[in-house]
C-alpha cells in the first residue's frame, strides 16, 4: 500500500523561500564567505570582536566573550533592511549580504549585515539560509494575554486627551503566516474609573480578527469608542480609513458635559463624534497614552532602533482647552519589563518599544 | 479595546470587587428588550395584492423588477440565480429616515433564494457557509433600489433584534448627526457584491454575518454634503474583541459600513445603531 505525503502550505513556502534566495544568490555570484575579525577602526561593528564589558562601554550587546558585539538593529537577527521586523522585505537584502557585502551597504544604509549570520557562527554563508527561511515561516507562536505599555496621569477631572504618536513595527505574531487573533493599538484615552466604568478613545489598530476562516487578514484602521453605562447602547465603536504613514494627532475630547458629547479628531479634523446619556454630568478621572497588545509576543509600535513615540501629551480639564501634561517617570507603566521598555523624554513625550520584536 | 483601569502593573488587574461588579453588570446589562419584536427575518408584509401586478405594469414591470434588482446587486446571469418578484406592502420597516417611502405602498420584492456570497477577493474556493435568501425592494416604477435584506438563517440565534426606524434615528443623531436624506436617482457606479467586496478587503468579513441589510442612500455626516453611498449592516458578526465584561456581545456582533457608490472607496464603519434599551 502506498501512501501519497502531501505537502503542507509551510513546507512549500518554504521550499519556495528558500529557492528564491538561492536564485538571488545564483544571479549575483557564489557566497563570499565573510568572517568575524577586529579592525579597530574606530566604530564596533561586524568586524569587532570584543569582551563582554567593553561590548557594552561601547552601547553593543554582549553575546559572551570573544563574540561579536552588535548594535545598532540590537539582535534582531534576520533584520536586514533595518526596518526592525523579520518580515518577506529582508529576503533580498538578506540574499545580497551573503552575496554582494558592498552593495548591501550601499543598498540599505539603516541596516546591518551581521544580522544575516542566523546561525551565530560567526560567517556569512549558505549554511545561513536554512535558519533565515525558519525565522521567516515559523515566527514564536502567539501568546494571548493582553499587554499594555502606557503613561497614566491620575486625577484633575479631564475633559480631553490628546498626543501626536509616531509608530514602527506594530507586526503581529506570526504574521504573515498565522490565524490566530492578535493586535497591536495605540491610543489617548478619558477615562473614569468606577462602576460602571466610562472612557473615550481614539487611536489606531492593526489587527487580526479572530473571524474564521479569513483571520489571516491583517486590518489597519483608525477608531474612536466611548462607553458609558451598562447597556449595549451606551457603548459605541467606529472605524475610519487607516493613518498615512508618519506621526499623527489624536484627539479625543468632550464638547458638552451638558449632553455628553465627546469630539474624535484626527490631524486636528473632526472625523466623528458621540453624545451619550452616561457622559452628561461626568468628567474623567485620569488620562492615558498606550501601546495595547492582544498577545504578549504582538507587536510593539516601536523596535530597539525605532521608538514609538508619544510627544505633544496633553488633556484638558477645561472642554477642549488643552494643556501640557506634567509627566513624571512615576507615571510610566509597563506590564512587562523584560519585554517592552518605556522612557520618558520631556514632561509632555515619552517613547516605547520592544526589547524582543 | 479596553481603557486602562488605573496606574498598576501587571496591569490590568481585576481584584474581587471589580470581579463582582463586573460580573453584576453582565447580569444587569442584556441583550433582549421588553418590546415583543419579531425575528428579523422577511419583510412584514401587509397586504400581498392580487391585483398589485397589473397596478405595477404586469409582467413587463415585473421582468423590470428583477432586472434592476439583479442589475443593483450585481448579478449578471440571471440563469445562475432563482430571482422571483411579487408586490407587496409593507406595514414595517425599519430603515432610518427612510422607512416612510417603503410602507404602505405596493412595491416590488424580488427574492433571490439559496444565494451563497461570492466575493472576487476571497480565497479560491472559499465558500459562504449560510444560503442567505435576499429581499431587494425596488420602487414601483421598478427603477430604483429601496433595500436588499438578507433573512435571518434558520439554527442561528439573533442576540437583538434590528432596533426599529424611529429609535435608530436617535442613535444616528447621536453618532456623527448622521442622516439618510433620500434614495439617490442615478443608480450605483458600484453594484451591492462590490461594495460588500470592498468590506472585505478593507475593513471586516461580510462571510462572518448572519444577515446583512444594504441600503443606497444619499448620507451626511457632521452637518457635510451628502454624499451617495451603500450603507451596509452586517449583523451576527463574530463580536470584535473587548476585554472589558461590562460591553455586551450584542453590542460587538454588528457594524454597519459605509462605501462611497460612486468611488468605491470605503469610508467608515460603526456600531450605531445599538440594541434597543431594556424595558
Amino acid at each position: 500500500m502506498t501512501t501519497r505525503q502531501l505537502v503542507s502550505a509551510p513546507q512549500y513556502l518554504a521550499f519556495a523561500l528558500a529557492t528564491a534566495i538561492i536564485s538571488l544568490i545564483s544571479a549575483s555570484a557564489a557566497i563570499a564567505q565573510t568572517e568575524a575579525c577586529s579592525n579597530s577602526n574606530g566604530h564596533v561593528d561586524f568586524c569587532d570582536d570584543l569582551a563582554p564589558s567593553a561590548c557594552v562601554a561601547q552601547g553593543g550587546i554582549s553575546l559572551g566573550p570573544g563574540t561579536r558585539c552588535p548594535v545598532g538593529q540590537g539582535t534582531i537577527y534576520g533584520n536586514l533592511n533595518g526596518d526592525g521586523v523579520v518580515d518577506l522585505l529582508d529576503v533580498e537584502p538578506f540574499a545580497l549580504a551573503l552575496v554582494d557585502p558592498d552593495s548591501y551597504d550601499a543598498s540599505f544604509p539603516d541596516g546591518n549585515i551581521f544580522l544575516a549570520d542566523m546561525n551565530l557562527d560567526g560567517l556569512l554563508n549558505g549554511i545561513d539560509i536554512p535558519p533565515f527561511v525558519e525565522r521567516l515561516l515559523f515566527p514564536p507562536p502567539c501568546e494571548f494575554g493582553r499587554k499594555y505599555t502606557f503613561a497614566f496621569k491620575p486625577g484633575g477631572d479631564p475633559t480631553g486627551a490628546r498626543a501626536r504618536i509616531t509608530t514602527h513595527n506594530m507586526l503581529l505574531c506570526g504574521e504573515p503566516f498565522d490565524t490566530k487573533p492578535g493586535g497591536s493599538l495605540v491610543f489617548v484615552t478619558v477615562t473614569r474609573l468606577g462602576s460602571p466604568q466610562r472612557w473615550a478613545q481614539t487611536g489606531y489598530a492593526r489587527y487580526r480578527s479572530r473571524t474564521p476562516p479569513h483571520s489571516l487578514t491583517v486590518r489597519y484602521l483608525r477608531y474612536a469608542e466611548t462607553k458609558a453605562g451598562i447597556l449595549p447602547l451606551d457603548y459605541e465603536w467606529a472605524d475610519g480609513p487607516a493613518p498615512e504613514p508618519g506621526a499623527h494627532l489624536y484627539d479625543c475630547h468632550l464638547l458638552s458635559q451638558l449632553f455628553g458629547t465627546w469630539l474624535f479628531l484626527y490631524d486636528d479634523e473632526l472625523w466623528h463624534e458621540f453624545t451619550r446619556p452616561g457622559w452628561i454630568g461626568q468628567r474623567g478621572t485620569g488620562v492615558e497614552w498606550t501601546n495595547e497588545l492582544w498577545n504578549a509576543n504582538d507587536g510593539l509600535a516601536g523596535t530597539p532602533s525605532k521608538h514609538c513615540l508619544f510627544s505633544q501629551c496633553q488633556l484638558a480639564q477645561n472642554w477642549n482647552e488643552f494643556e501640557d501634561t506634567n509627566l513624571t517617570a512615576f507615571d510610566l507603566n509597563n506590564s512587562d519589563p523584560n519585554e517592552y521598555a518605556i522612557q520618558l523624554l520631556s514632561p509632555t513625550s515619552f517613547e516605547i518599544w520592544d526589547l524582543n520584536p | 479595546m479596553k481603557a486602562p483601569a488605573q496606574s498598576i502593573t501587571p496591569y490590568p488587574k481585576l481584584d474581587g470587587l471589580r470581579v463582582f461588579l463586573a460580573v453584576g453588570i453582565a447580569f444587569v446589562g442584556n441583550c433582549v428588550n421588553g418590546q415583543s419584536q419579531r425575528p428579523t427575518t422577511a419583510p412584514v408584509v401587509a397586504n400581498e395584492r392580487s391585483d398589485g401586478m397589473a397596478a405595477l405594469g404586469g409582467r413587463e414591470g415585473q421582468s423590470r423588477a428583477i432586472a434592476e434588482a439583479l442589475e443593483v446587486f450585481g448579478i449578471r446571469d440571471s440563469d445562475s440565480v432563482s430571482a422571483e418578484a411579487r408586490v407587496v406592502t409593507l406595514s414595517e420597516d425599519k430603515t432610518p429616515f427612510l422607512h416612510d417611502q417603503i410602507t404602505n405602498r405596493p412595491i416590488w420584492q424580488v427574492t433571490i433564494a439559496d444565494y451563497r456570497l461570492k466575493l472576487r477577493s476571497a480565497p479560491e474556493g472559499h465558500e459562504d457557509s449560510i444560503s442567505r435568501t435576499f429581499d431587494v425592494l425596488i420602487d414601483p416604477t421598478g427603477n430604483r433600489l429601496l433595500k436588499i435584506t438578507s433573512r435571518w438563517p434558520e439554527g442561528y440565534k439573533e442576540s437583538a433584534p434590528e432596533p426599529r426606524a424611529a429609535f435608530a434615528e436617535d442613535r444616528f443623531r447621536d453618532s456623527g448627526r448622521e442622516v439618510y436624506h433620500g434614495f439617490p436617482d442615478p443608480p450605483p457606479a458600484v453594484n451591492f457584491l462590490q461594495a460588500l467586496n470592498i468590506i472585505y478587503t478593507t475593513a471586516a468579513d461580510p462571510y462572518d454575518a448572519k444577515q446583512i441589510v444594504a441600503h443606497y442612500v444619499a448620507r451626511s455626516t457632521l452637518g457635510r454634503k451628502p454624499q451617495d453611498v451603500w450603507a451596509i449592516n452586517l449583523r451576527g458578526i463574530t463580536p470584535f474583541e473587548s476585554s472589558y465584561p461590562g460591553v455586551l456581545e450584542c453590542a460587538r456582533d454588528h457594524k454597519r459600513h459605509i462605501v462611497d457608490a460612486k468611488s468605491g472607496k470605503w469610508l467608515f464603519a460603526s456600531t450605531s445603531p445599538q440594541p434597543e434599551t431594556p424595558e
